[in-house]
């Protein structure tokens, strides 16, 4: 009798997904080593100056009207009493009317001069943006193998400030004057009131 | 040194910047390349039989769809000591995945005449 055997024997495979390097040595980019200095030298130095000289005038012609004044001043003299102590006039004498004399006086507007100001505040800002950016080759790409951005922002603030401090002063000047001269006589002895020199009859006022 | 690697041995002079390495990362199963795109692909060196790493430097995605990365040395990462180095390349792809290569890249480095 003769056995005969037989193996079936089992095989195992085995994937490992592992990865694999392939090594090559030589030279296969261009290398530029840059050395590049980055300076920024700047002097964020502003310099602001004003003269803070402002000028201002304003000047109102005021007018003032004065109220008008009408200067009406009678004179009477009638002193209840008959004019002579003795008839050297007639007795139905009859003493005439008396004089009377108006004086009218124009109103007088005296111009008024006022100087005034307002008071002015000045301001004003100033700012100034600096922004500084250096690069290998000036510009960003792929070769550049350092990149160096430099940013400096300068932010200056200033402000001037005037202030005009303007007195506003008015000179309000009336003046007014009313003067009379004249004469005033009260006679009813003569048509021509001047015949007398002197008061013989009558009464007579010098104004002045 | 490990006798076993397939890697070709690099010889360095002191205080070079050349030659560069390129790394062709490629599939164990597919063949195919891997794609490097937002992958950090990094070079840790250390001297042979030492658990100092003396620099750590990142390649350059050359052509990552491909997975091809370039290694460039930098002024001062190779002002070392003669002696024999070794290199662990490490691959983080942009999902977070961490995959370091097995065999380690083996150096040899000797001085500078000036």
């Amino acid at each position: 009798m003769r056995l005969r055997v037989v193996v079936s024997p089992k095989i195992l495979r085995l994937s490992v997904l592992a990865k694999r390097l392939a090594l090559a040595i030589g030279r296969f980019v261009g290398v530029v080593q840059n050395v590049e200095i980055v300076k920024v030298d700047s002097d964020p130095k502003l310099t602001i100056s004003k003269i803070p000289q402002d000028t201002v005038a304003v000047i109102d012609d005021v007018a003032i009207p004065l109220p008008l004044k009408n200067i009406l001043e009678g004179v009477g003299i009638d002193d209840g009493q008959p004019y002579f102590l003795e008839d050297y006039v007639a007795e139905d004498y009859v003493l005439g009317v008396q004089v009377i004399k108006v004086f009218t006086k124009s109103p007088i507007l005296t111009g008024a001069t006022a100087l005034s100001a307002p008071v002015l505040t000045l301001q004003r800002s100033f700012s100034d943006g600096f922004s500084a950016t250096d690069d290998i080759d000036g510009e960003l790409s792929d070769s550049d193998d350092i990149l160096l951005e430099v940013f400096k922002a300068t932010d200056t603030a200033s402000s001037t400030s005037d202030v005009s401090i303007i007195s506003v002063g008015k000179t309000l000047l009336d003046s007014s004057e009313v003067s009379d001269t004249g004469f005033l006589r009260n006679q009813n002895y003569t048509e021509d009131m001047t015949y007398f020199a002197e008061d013989y009859v009558g009464e007579s006022r010098v104004l002045s | 040194m490990a006798a076993n690697s397939s890697f070709p041995l690099v010889r360095l002079v002191r205080n070079d910047t050349a030659p560069q390495l390129r790394f062709t990362i490629t599939d164990t199963v597919t063949g195919g390349p891997v794609n490097l795109t937002g992958a950090t692909v990094t070079l840790h060196f250390r001297a042979v039989n030492t658990t100092t790493v003396l620099l750590s430097r990142q390649a350059v995605l050359l052509d990552p769809t491909n997975g091809v990365v370039i290694l460039i040395w930098l002024p001062g990462d190779l002002d070392q000591p003669e002696g024999e180095y070794e290199g662990e390349v490490e691959i983080v792809l942009n999902t977070g995945e961490r995959e370091t290569i097995f065999v380690p890249l083996q150096f040899v480095l000797r001085e500078e005449f000036a």
